[in-house]
């Protein structure tokens, strides 16, 4: 079986042998056939080089996954400011007490 | 008796008073918070940016081939071939937009100042010292027959260190379990995208085809890759668009009818093109070192907090360290790549059909 490394080496020579070509001693059907052989060639190189990206996909979603189990520390610092800032409003209420008190003794 | 009740009370608040101001947001911390922040966000926007101008290189390699054989009078196949599926791309924005989250979730909840971010939770936090305390009047209370002017506003000030004693310090151990929690994907993530960069060229003989996100973020740059990612994309649609520029070139040069301008035109093309293609290697070069700068700078973050707020240096893998200061270097590296990085990726936008 062919690896990939070997495969985009077959690839790069064929590549290299086209780009070779001198289009000046070409009729025009060979050099058309000369264009679609680039292009094959162009997108099956294309096509292995991506092959590595693609096959990550899936752990990146695992890892965004991850990422986002922050949120949820996030939303515990977010519950406790709100219920800090209604600890104030007792605070507040305690202080007006304290004042009642301190007037009357 | 009542003076000494008084007295004791004073006592107590001015106490809790000096406590809560202790506790506030450290600047230092705030600013590196802010640094690594910004510096995210600018990267996730510049990596997502180079999937875009490596699809769009891809897509000029073709068309400039394709429309040399319409040229030619041929009928060539004008299926069109995407590189990436839309699936990969939303997979790369899902984890780019939750890095930006995350740092913006930082931001905001270790930051109090009034330039903080707009989301939900800052605006809570921001909040503090807590709105009706912060509202007090020392006329509110009638006690002048009991302190006197002095001891009053001690009284209403020393309320705004005992809401920071009942919070921030719940909080700030919270942002350190969570920077602790995150680190490891924060890794993985930087790790995937400089992968998925990759190389123009096979790095040895026996390069490694099937790396993951497991690779510890200090011993990346050791590894050896397979030509491919983003990078031997960008190389190979370059090389194609420019053979194809150099056909035509040769068919100008067989066509005497063909103006100065036009062979003038083609090798301005060609200079420009292969600049391009230096230039975008090299940007993406610099943007695999920024994801790994990203990683350290939020090491330090981790081992900062967890000094300033939990007494110890975190459980984390030690990482050596380029820069004394990896917050800072990251945040100016990334700036400048993007400012760069936007200029250049503009390319393909600017270009003209016939001259793709």
């Amino acid at each position: 079986m062919t690896s990939k490394q070997e495969a985009m080496r077959i690839l790069q020579e064929a590549r290299e042998l086209l780009d070779q070509q001198d289009v000046s001693i070409l009729p025009n059907a060979a050099k058309l056939r000369l264009l679609e052989a680039q292009r094959c060639i162009y997108l099956e190189i294309q096509e292995q080089q991506v092959q590595s990206i693609t096959e990550r996909t899936e752990e990146y979603r695992m890892v965004t996954e991850g990422l986002k189990e922050s949120e949820s520390g996030f939303r515990a610092i977010h519950d406790w400011a709100k219920s800090a800032e209604q600890t104030g409003e007792a605070v507040n209420g305690l202080l007006r007490g304290l004042s009642l008190i301190l007037s009357l003794l | 008796m009542r003076n000494r009740f008084l007295k004791l009370i004073l006592i107590l608040w001015t106490q809790l008073f000096l406590l809560g101001c202790a506790l506030g947001p450290d600047p230092v911390l705030v600013a590196q918070v802010n640094n690594i922040a910004r510096g995210i966000s600018d990267l996730a926007i510049t990596v997502d940016r180079k999937y875009d101008v490596t699809e769009k290189a891809h897509r000029a390699a073709l068309k400039n081939n394709i429309n040399l054989q319409f040229e030619l009078g041929g009928s060539p196949d004008v299926t069109r071939e995407d590189l990436f599926t839309l699936d990969d791309r939303a997979a790369r924005r899902a984890i780019l937009s939750a890095l930006q989250v995350y740092s913006t979730n930082l931001v905001a909840a270790y930051s109090d100042t009034t330039d903080s971010t707009e989301i939900s939770l800052s605006k809570t936090v921001k909040a503090l010292p807590f709105s009706s305390l912060s509202n007090l009047k020392v006329e509110d209370f009638d006690v002048t027959h009991s302190l006197d002017s002095s001891q009053s506003k001690e009284l209403i000030s020393s309320l705004s260190g005992f809401s920071k004693f009942l919070f921030y310090p719940k909080r700030d151990k919270k942002i350190v379990e969570i920077l602790i929690g995150a680190h490891p994907f924060i890794e993985q993530a930087a790790s995937l995208l400089y992968l998925d960069m990759g190389t123009p060229k096979d790095q040895s003989e026996n390069c490694d085809n099937s790396l993951r996100a497991d690779v510890q973020i200090d011993q990346i740059f050791d590894l050896q890759l397979c030509r491919g990612g983003a990078r031997g994309v960008m190389k190979a649609a370059i090389t194609s668009n420019l053979l194809t520029w150099k056909l035509r070139l040769q068919l100008a040069n067989l066509n005497k009818s063909t103006a100065a301008s036009t062979r003038n035109q083609i090798v301005e093309r060609l200079y420009d093109l292969e600049q391009l293609g230096r230039q975008q290697d090299h940007s993406m070069k610099m943007l695999q070192e920024a994801l790994v700068k990203m990683v350290l700078a939020h090491h330090q973050l981790v081992t900062a907090f967890s000094e300033k707020y939990a007494g110890k240096i975190p459980p984390l893998q030690m990482v050596e360290r380029s820069s004394p200061d990896p917050v800072s270097e990251f945040s100016a590296q990334v700036e400048s790549l993007s400012q760069t990085a936007k200029r250049m990726d503009a390319f393909f936008d600017t270009s003209t059909p016939e001259n793709n």
